[in-house]
């Protein structure tokens, strides 16, 4: 006789022992008033009394290990965990890189790529007399041409020691600032500027901004070297892996 | 020398100790391989496997029933041979009629005309059984061999398993309900223990 699945197996685990008192109560209630109950029941015990009664076979050899076939598998290699580690951590600090560099603002991460570019564009829209002067007085070997070529670390390393007239306009885009910057003497130019464009929140733009091409480089290198260190930490450990014992 | 003084020894790298420990164990690891994979050659392939497994992992064992942890590693590597097999099959483990198909159904023992005396004459009742664990799903002859033929309790089935208590219940239940299907036909050949079973208590 077919019964519930659900009590095929109070009755599986009544035979094991392994119902809870009540549950047990329950179930020996129902064996008493139920005959289908307890024909299922009686045939379970009997499975399980056959199944109980198989013989114990023995083995029909030893299975002792001879060096030989300890030999044959290749233990871990020591540099394994090591690597598989490594790799791990490596992806752990990609995966937090990545975050942060997403989680910084993007539109001031890039403003100092642009920064050189409109700087020197500024200056070519100035007057050339009034915008040189400060830009010969911080470094006045460089020529023109030059100066174009400059790198981007010496731009941001010139920016720091002597911020320009051009960069004083990208930050403080009002007149009267602009003005006062570019029609003061050149060997004042340097502390005008400042002074002009020397309201809190500009000069906190700048700070904030002064930064950020190091960052910018840093997010990057950052994750190239944690993507290319968990890739080939990876690939050793996956290449180690292959002969071991699952 | 005790078990666990064995276990120390061989986990430095001695073989001896090791061995020492196989000879203990192998019965047990090979009836677990056999109920399982249902042919002799196939559990012998995975008894040797799983010792072999055992001893290059033996840090990984981290105390607690060292039988329980080989039963862990024979299973396994019960089934890594049952696959092993499905991609490569050499002997069928069902037995095949007379035009070479597999028989599904175990009353290919009783189904010969004979009287089922004739048939208790002929046949052994462990391979009728057998036959019947054989038609069970893989996990679940592991689940009835590591219960009713080893004797453990369902926490340690669990363990060794990697499964809930309940999914054991479960599989067990299941398992010992297709058997007595599957064992219907076989009453008459059984002992007469068996056939006057009327007690309650388990």
């Amino acid at each position: 006789m077919r019964i519930p699945e659900r009590d095929l197996e109070a009755i599986s685990a009544y035979l094991d022992g392994q119902l809870t008192q009540g549950e047990r109560t329950r179930l020996e209630a129902r064996l008493q008033t139920d005959p289908g109950l307890r024909e299922a029941y009686e045939q379970l015990h009997r499975t399980r009394a056959v199944l109980r009664s198989l013989p114990v076979m023995r083995a029909p050899r030893n299975f002792t290990l001879t060096p030989q076939m300890v030999k044959a598998r290749k233990s871990p290699p020591p540099a394994y965990p090591v690597l598989r580690l490594a790799s791990v951590m490596a992806t752990l600090l990609f995966v937090l890189v990545m975050v942060g560099d997403l989680m910084t603002p993007r539109g001031t991460a890039l403003a100092p790529v642009l920064e050189p570019q409109a700087e020197e564009g500024a200056t070519l829209m100035q007057a050339p007399a009034e915008t040189e002067a400060p830009l010969l007085e911080s470094a006045p070997a460089a020529e023109p041409d030059e100066e174009s070529r400059k790198t981007m670390a010496e731009d941001q390393a010139e920016n720091q020691t002597a911020p320009p007239p051009g960069m004083m306009e990208m930050a403080a885009p009002t007149p009267e600032p602009t003005e006062a910057t570019l029609l003061a003497p050149p060997a004042a130019a340097p502390d005008l500027s400042a002074e002009a464009g020397g309201s809190v929140s500009e000069q906190r733009e700048r700070e904030a901004a002064r930064p950020l091409p190091a960052t910018w480089n840093i997010w990057r290198i950052l994750e190239v070297v944690f993507a290319l260190v968990a890739l080939a930490t990876g690939l050793a450990a996956a290449f180690l892996r292959r002969g071991m014992p699952g | 020398m005790d078990e666990q003084a064995l276990i120390i020894t061989a986990r430095q790298g001695d073989l001896d100790s090791f061995n020492r420990l196989v000879l203990a164990y192998q019965d047990v690891v090979y009836n677990q391989a056999y109920r399982v994979l249902g042919e002799k050659q196939a559990a012998d392939d995975a008894t040797q496997e799983a010792f072999i497994s055992a001893y290059n992992n033996l840090r990984s064992y981290r105390g607690g029933s060292f039988r329980a942890w080989l039963l862990r590693i024979v299973t396994n590597a019960s089934y890594d041979e049952l696959r092993r097999r499905k991609r490569r099959p050499t002997t069928p483990l069902e037995p095949l009629d007379d035009a070479g198909e597999e028989l599904e159904s175990p009353h290919w023992l009783a189904d010969q005309g004979e009287l089922p005396e004739e048939s208790a004459e002929r046949v052994e009742l462990a391979i009728a059984i057998q036959k019947c664990i054989d038609q069970l799903p893989a996990e679940f002859r592991a689940v009835v061999a590591l219960v009713d033929v080893q004797g453990m309790d369902y926490s340690e089935v669990a363990e060794v398993i990697g499964k809930p208590l309940g999914t054991v219940k479960s599989r067990l239940a299941r398992a010992r309900g297709r058997l007595r299907d599957c064992l219907q036909g076989f009453w008459e050949l059984l002992p007469s223990a068996f056939r006057l079973e009327s007690e309650v208590e388990p």
